[in-house]
Formats: structure tokens, C-alpha cells, sequence
């Protein structure tokens, strides 16, 4: 019975390497931080990332690689509202904190989701960022890869924009912005 | 029966591998700075009938004419609209959390230009007023009070007006003109904003 349990056990151990390793995705993100500037009382912090990341691509680019052969999506959140690092009590709304994307034929296939919660001045449609997990794209044909061949990389752009509200207090505010690539 | 105990683990395990869910998770800082405000000017209503009649021009100096002596000036700056009187607007902003007050003081008693005769400022008043919706302090000299060279706290606002908007209050000024030799009086009325 122990020999079964022994042989069972390295079956488990076997299979679990063969299909992890027969499958990947992956995420990565440039920049490696979002530091727009200090905007007084009721300012728009205007699009940021405004310069290109070190391998001169637009925006905040969020990148998976992927050869799971199926759909995939990205997620993202922010970890908690925008939060003064000296007065924890006083927030930014997500209501104030934008974002928006856009895509490149040669780097992606799938599409944005937009929730389209309102038009700024420029006339750019924009998203609320969210405490909730969102999808915010649809992985589609090449995106997804092909099993046991080398992961094909998606890229997706994102620029973001702060309101700062009237009676925002002074200091610095920040969250973590949190990417999630899931099948 | 050993070897269906084999078959069904064997099967559970390629089931179990197969319900995997792959996911890659990353996350970056974001932060963002907001800068101190605290700020305070002063102006008067735009006054008559248009749309804007409420609207805020600033005021850099207040006249209260001539007058004999004896009389009362009246309260300055004058501004009515619709029935109200809006005076001096004294409108006040910061965002750094704390409570803050507004004072009033001048620099000299009113004197006469081209000479050294005064007027008391125990002759020379103010007072000052809220409006609902504008402040939620608390304002000090509701009735005539005389000014002096030393600052007298007019308001004190509360501590969540640390953090909001513009906080407005209202004043006037006048003169009770004294047995004087006749000319023009003048001086310098400083308000501050201090936390």
C-alpha cells in the first residue's frame, strides 16, 4: 500500500511539472512606478505617463506573454483610493482617478473594455480606476499563443489622470495599481 | 481493485491539472502630490441686475466720501443686491487641516493727508456678518467695534474648514467723524488669514 501511495504521490508530482511546464503566461509592466507630479486644490494632473518608458513605447504598457492556445484577460484594481501617507483618513476618489488605453495592430489582437464613465475637456473618453477587479481586455487570436511554442507577447498602452478634488488636503497620496493576466 | 484505485487517481490527477487557472499577477506604486493652499483676498459683489450680479471683483481701497462732522458715514463698501448687502468680502482658503482665523487691524488712526490731525480709532468701526452656506465659524463683532492698531479676531472658522472650499465672511467699516479739521483722512486696514 505504501508503494502505491509513493508511486501515485510521484504521478501527481510528474504531471503537475509537465502541464505547468507545457503552459506560461506572464506579466510585466514599464514604468515601474506612476509619480505625475503635486497638483494644488481642483487641478487636472493632465495624462501621465506623459513620456515614453525606456524602450520608447507611449504610456504605461502592460505586457503578457502567452502559448495557453486559449482567451485571456487583463485585470486591474488599485489596491485602495488614492490615500494622504499622513492623514490615512483623507482619500481621493476613484471617481477622480482616470484611465483610458489604447492598442497597437502589431502588438495585440483583442480589445479594450471601456466602461466609458465620462469625456474630459479633450474630448478623451475615460474609465474610473477601481478598488473591484475589472477587465479591461479581451485577449484574442494571436494573443493567445500556441501550447508547447514560444509565448506571444501582447502589449496594451494606458494613460492615466488625476482631478484633484477642491478640498483635497495637502500631502502625498498614493495605491498600488495591480495588474492581473488570467485565463 | 489496487489497480482501479491506480486508474482513478491516475484520473483524478489529469482532471485536477486541467482545471488549473493560470494567472500572473503585478503591480506598480502610483503617488500623487497635492500642494498646500492658504490664501485669502478681498472684493465686493459686481452688483446691479445681470445674470453675474453676485460674481466677486476685486476692491483695493474703500471711500466713504465727505461728511460733515458728526455724522455717520455708514457702512463701506456699500454693495446691495437684491435687497442684500454683501460689504466686504473677505474669502478665505486652505486645505492644511487645521482651524484658522481672520483678523483685522490698521495701521494708524485715520489721518489727515499733508498733515499730522487724526481721527481716533476709537471713531473708526467695524462689524462683520456670515451667510448660511458660506462659513461655519464663528464671527466675533456682529456689531460696531472699534479698530485698533492691534489685530482683533473677526472670525474663527472651524476645523473641517481646513479642508474645503472658499469660506466667505462679510464686513463693513465706518466712521463716526469727530470734531476734525476738514480734508481727506486716510489709512491702511490689514486683514490676515493665520492658522
Amino acid at each position: 500500500m505504501s508503494k502505491n501511495i509513493t508511486f501515485l504521490a510521484a504521478i501527481i508530482f510528474a504531471m503537475l511539472v509537465l502541464t505547468s511546464s507545457a503552459f506560461a503566461i506572464s506579466i510585466g509592466i514599464q514604468p515601474r512606478s506612476l509619480n505625475p507630479g503635486t497638483f494644488a486644490p481642483g487641478q487636472w494632473s493632465g495624462s501621465f505617463p506623459i513620456n515614453p518608458n525606456q524602450y520608447g513605447e507611449q504610456g504605461l504598457v502592460v505586457a503578457a506573454a502567452s502559448n495557453m492556445g486559449v482567451p485571456w484577460y487583463f485585470k486591474m484594481r488599485i489596491t485602495q483610493p488614492l490615500t494622504n501617507t499622513t492623514y490615512p483618513n483623507k482619500t481621493i476618489a476613484n471617481s477622480n482617478f482616470h484611465w483610458w488605453g489604447w492598442t497597437v495592430p502589431s502588438e495585440s489582437a483583442g480589445n479594450i473594455s471601456n466602461f466609458n464613465n465620462g469625456i474630459d475637456s479633450n474630448g478623451q473618453a475615460y474609465n474610473y480606476v477601481d478598488t473591484t477587479v475589472r477587465t479591461i481586455y479581451i485577449a484574442a487570436g494571436r494573443d493567445m499563443g500556441v501550447p508547447g511554442q514560444f509565448p506571444a507577447i501582447t502589449k496594451v498602452h494606458f494613460q492615466y489622470g488625476i482631478s484633484v478634488p477642491d478640498n483635497a488636503r495637502v500631502g502625498s497620496y498614493s495605491t498600488m495599481l495591480e495588474f492581473t493576466v488570467t485565463e | 481493485m489496487k489497480n482501479l484505485i491506480k486508474i482513478l487517481l491516475i484520473i483524478f490527477v489529469f482532471v485536477s491539472t486541467a482545471a488549473i487557472a493560470y494567472a500572473a499577477v503585478d503591480s506598480i506604486p502610483v503617488t500623487v502630490g497635492v500642494s498646500s493652499v492658504f490664501q485669502m483676498d478681498l472684493s465686493v459683489w459686481k452688483g446691479g441686475v445681470g445674470a453675474d450680479r453676485y460674481s466677486l471683483v476685486p476692491i483695493a481701497s474703500i471711500s466713504f466720501g465727505s461728511f460733515n462732522m458728526g455724522s455717520f458715514t455708514g457702512g463701506a463698501p456699500n454693495v446691495m443686491v437684491d435687497g442684500n448687502q454683501g460689504g466686504l468680502i473677505v474669502r478665505a482658503k486652505t486645505n492644511n487641516g487645521n482651524p484658522w482665523t481672520i483678523q483685522v487691524r490698521d495701521d494708524q488712526p485715520l489721518t489727515r493727508s499733508g498733515g499730522s490731525d487724526t481721527i481716533p480709532n476709537s471713531n473708526f468701526v467695524f462689524w462683520g456678518w456670515k451667510v448660511a452656506g458660506e462659513a461655519n465659524g464663528t464671527i466675533n463683532y456682529t456689531t460696531a467695534q472699534a479698530i485698533s492698531t492691534s489685530n482683533q479676531v473677526i472670525y474663527s472658522s472651524t476645523t473641517a474648514e481646513g479642508d474645503t472650499g472658499d469660506t466667505r465672511i462679510h464686513m463693513q467699516f465706518g466712521v463716526n467723524v469727530p470734531a476734525s479739521r476738514y480734508g481727506t483722512y486716510t489709512n491702511n486696514i490689514i486683514i490676515t488669514m493665520t492658522e
